[in-house]
Order: structure tokens, then C-alpha cells, then sequence
């Protein structure tokens, strides 16, 4: 037998071999060579070992046979969960990590003073974006490390009941009405963020409230007192919390379930209840923007607003408009939900 | 004329169609092969005179399945294995063992059991199942 054919059946050999687990090469190494020699012809040119070889298959398809079992990074049993976390893991972590880019990115913005609004703004989107992908992808990496390792540490699922699955484990028969969009879920999560970021920002005196005289002259004024702002910072954490839970469950479930409801009720509730202690207390003006008010034209407006019990009137209004807005959205959540559960 | 038509369309099957029955073919003998492999091996083969001995009882088999499936039957314990050095090139022969010729008698069983199933539901004697 020539030398180069020789060496075509040790690569073909060493090919199939080198994807096998250590204890199997030698011998089937030592075999596959026994066997490859057994079907070639005594003196076998080159054209010989090679239609053998093509015979065999690729050294790949050849080592998947050997293998008894087949390998996997994540098995097709947790291959389900693996994709149903990815579904809500890579949009929850990619958006919530952008809006603290932006966050970020408008700090940055502010430390430096620059004054060249484009260029501020495309830093802050650019700053999100770009850490708001990179969260995506860790991530990604870092879901499929723990599915990996979950699968290999030899923990094998825990088996339910006699059968290895219950019957009642199984899921209701989902209404496509009770269905939530993840657009939705986002969108409200980035709104509610960033309106908080704001407020925030308000209240601890970065954005200075702006107001133009009909004279064209422009003067800075806060609006609100400083000891109103103060008492608001809490609240507003409050509501960006319940923002981001309620933002959660609706990208992790995307349809009318109990936790959806439970967080949407509980937002609006609470929000109801902030905003109406809110708009009740006094001192909200600040006194330079109060006095403002009362040299203007506008305060005779505000005097012919009648009073009842020494409360104006549109607040009145306001409060009763608020306290329908937070029920009704309840009612709407709740009956959402019973529908989603009632066949 | 009819007939003749339809006859045609089932003679040349177009490809996907080709490829289904390969898939179904191949699926439908795997099982059959360790019987094959098993009833062969009551006296001592290797590797390649076995694939020769299976291809001449018309056993559909390829060496690049075969030489795995003696591999996984060994460690199953179904069959035995010795290499002979004796000659100018060593090979390892199997033979069935005491627990695969056991396994073998059950399969057998089972294997009349199913071909008597599987005739009487599609009709003994006929050659295609689309016509009774």
C-alpha cells in the first residue's frame, strides 16, 4: 500500500476518533482502521481509499453514530424554557438597562454644560443604545451559561407525581383576547421611567422651570416651593417602583394574569392616593411664583372660581376626575383578567 | 386510459416525495437491523464479513451504520467481543452473548406479533395498501 493512502485512512481515522470521548478512541481507532483495511483490495490505489472513505461519511457523521447519546449545549427538555426566558429576559434587561444609559448619558451631558442641544441629544441616545445592546447581549450569554449549566451539573428535572407530569400543572387555555402586546409592556416602562427621571430632576433642581414674558425678556421662576419638591421625591420613587414591577409583569406574562392585574390595581390605587394628597396640600407655590400670581391678570381669573368649604372648585374637579381614572382603570384591569380566565 | 395515467403517476415519484419514502424506509428498518445483527452473529464475525453477510441476505445496510451499531450492542451486553492478532492484521470478532441470544428469542416474538398486526390491518397478499 502506497504511503499517502496509508495516511488518509490515520487522518479519516484520527477525524472521527478526536470527537469521541477519551476512553473510546483507542478502540475504535484500532477497529475503524481494521475495517477500513478490510474493505479495501490488496494493493488499493488512491481512487480505492477514497471511495471507501466517501462510503463511510464525513468524520463527523461517522463520530455522531458512535456516540450513543447525542450531545447538546441545552437539551430539547430545557430547550422550552430556555427560549420562554429569553422571550422576557433579553427586552426587560435591554430596555431598563437604555433608559439608565440615557440617564447616564444626560448627566454626563450635564457635567460637561455643553450647550449644543443636537449633539447632547445623540450622545444620550447613542449612550443608551449602545448600553442598552450590550445588556442584551451579557444578558444572553449569561441565561445560556446558567441553561448550560443546569443541564450538565447532572441535575436532571425533578419529576412530578407518579407520572413525571401532573394534570393539574397544566395550563389554562389562553383567551387571544387576554393577550398583551410586549409593546405595550415597554412602552409603558420607558414612558413611566423617563417622566420619573425628569420629575426627578425637577424636584432636585436640574431643570429649572422656564417661563417667557409677553415683553420677550426671559426669567427663570420655580413654580414650586422648595419644601413642596422635597415631599414629592418619595412619592415619585414610589410610583416609578410600581411602574417598573407592573412594566415586569406584563413583558414577562404579555397577557391579563393575576400578577399583571394585581400590579396594574396597586399602581393605579396607589398613584390615585399620591397624587390626591398631593394636589391637597398648601404652600405648593413657590412664594416668588405665588406673588407673580397675584400682580397678574390671571389672579382675578382665579378669584371668580367659586370656593365650597373654602376649597377651590377646580380642584374639587380635578380630585373627582383622578379618583375616576384610578377606578375605572382597576375595573378595567380586573375585568381584563376575569375574562382571561373564564372560558 | 385512466388507468393507465394514475399507474404513471405513481411510477415516477417526484422528488420530496422520494426523499419522504427513504425517511419512512429507513425509519422502518432501523429496528429490524439488530434482529439481523444478532441472528448473524451466533458464530464469531468481523466487522466487514458481517456488512458482506447481511448485504447478501439483502439486509439494506451501510458499514458507516453498522460498525457503531456492533459497537453499541456490545455495550449493551448484547453481544461479545475478541480481537484475533493471530493473523497479519488484528480484528476484533463478535458473537452473540448469553443475554442477547435471550433478547433475540423476545424480539423474535414480538416481530411475528407485529408483522401479524400489521397484515391483518392493511390486508395480507396485497402489494399496495390502496386498494382492497
Amino acid at each position: 500500500m502506497e504511503q499517502t493512502n496509508k495516511n488518509l485512512i490515520e487522518r479519516y481515522v484520527y477525524d472521527v476518533a478526536r470527537r469521541l470521548p477519551e476512553k473510546d478512541r483507542e478502540d475504535v481507532k484500532k477497529e475503524l482502521r481494521a475495517n477500513i483495511y478490510d474493505m479495501l483490495p490488496e494493493n488499493a490505489n488512491d481512487e480505492a481509499v477514497k471511495k471507501v472513505l466517501y462510503e463511510l461519511g464525513s468524520p463527523a457523521s461517522l463520530a455522531e453514530q458512535y456516540r450513543s447519546h447525542p450531545r447538546y449545549l441545552i437539551s430539547p427538555a430545557y430547550f422550552d424554557e430556555y427560549v420562554r426566558a429569553l422571550k422576557w429576559i433579553l427586552p426587560l434587561v435591554g430596555v431598563i438597562v437604555m433608559l439608565i444609559g440615557f440617564a447616564v448619558g444626560a448627566f454626563d451631558a450635564a457635567k460637561t454644560s455643553a450647550t449644543n442641544i443636537p449633539f447632547v441629544i445623540s450622545g444620550v441616545l447613542s449612550k443608551g443604545v449602545s448600553m442598552g445592546v450590550s445588556a442584551a447581549f451579557q444578558a444572553l450569554v449569561w441565561t445560556t451559561i446558567g441553561f448550560v449549566i443546569a443541564e450538565h451539573s447532572g441535575e436532571k428535572k425533578p419529576k412530578m407525581g407518579e407520572h413525571g407530569w401532573r394534570v393539574e400543572d397544566l395550563p389554562e387555555v389562553q383567551n387571544p383576547k387576554a393577550a398583551i402586546p410586549l409593546s405595550e409592556g415597554i412602552a409603558e416602562l420607558v414612558i413611566s421611567i423617563l417622566f420619573s427621571i425628569l420629575g426627578l430632576l425637577y424636584c432636585s433642581g436640574q431643570l429649572p422651570f422656564m417661563m417667557v414674558f409677553a415683553q420677550g425678556d426671559m426669567v427663570f421662576y420655580n413654580i414650586f416651593s422648595q419644601s413642596f419638591l422635597n415631599m414629592l421625591v418619595p412619592f415619585i420613587l414610589v410610583s416609578m417602583v410600581l411602574a417598573i414591577v407592573q412594566g415586569i409583569a406584563k413583558i414577562k406574562d404579555r397577557r391579563w394574569s393575576v400578577f399583571v392585574c394585581v400590579a396594574v390595581v396597586a399602581k393605579s390605587l396607589i398613584d390615585m392616593a399620591i397624587t390626591l394628597y398631593v394636589v391637597n396640600q398648601p404652600n405648593i407655590l413657590s412664594t416668588e411664583f405665588h406673588n407673580f400670581l397675584v400682580n397678574s391678570e390671571v389672579s382675578e381669573v382665579f378669584q371668580m372660581i367659586p370656593h365650597l368649604n373654602g376649597v377651590n372648585v377646580v380642584i374639587i374637579v380635578f380630585c373627582v376626575l383622578v379618583i375616576l381614572g384610578a377606578v375605572s382603570e382597576s375595573v378595567k384591569a380586573i375585568r381584563n383578567t376575569v375574562r382571561a380566565h373564564v372560558k | 386510459m385512466m388507468c393507465d395515467a394514475q399507474y404513471n403517476a405513481l411510477e415516477v415519484i417526484p422528488m420530496p416525495e422520494f426523499d419522504t419514502m427513504q425517511n419512512l424506509l429507513t425509519e422502518l428498518r432501523r429496528g429490524s437491523l439488530t434482529l439481523a445483527v444478532l441472528g448473524s452473529l451466533r458464530e464469531p464475525r468481523y466487522g466487514y464479513a458481517l456488512l458482506q453477510t447481511l448485504q447478501g441476505q439483502n439486509i439494506d445496510i451501510e458499514a458507516n451504520t453498522l460498525y457503531p451499531l456492533l459497537r453499541r450492542l456490545e455495550s449493551q451486553e448484547l453481544l461479545t467481543s475478541d480481537w484475533d492478532t493471530s493473523e497479519s492484521r488484528p480484528r476484533k470478532y463478535y458473537t452473540v452473548s448469553l443475554r442477547g441470544k435471550e433478547v433475540l428469542k423476545q424480539l423474535m416474538k414480538e416481530w411475528g406479533n407485529m408483522q401479524r398486526s400489521i397484515e391483518a390491518i392493511c390486508g395480507e397478499g396485497e402489494n399496495d395498501g390502496t386498494d382492497k
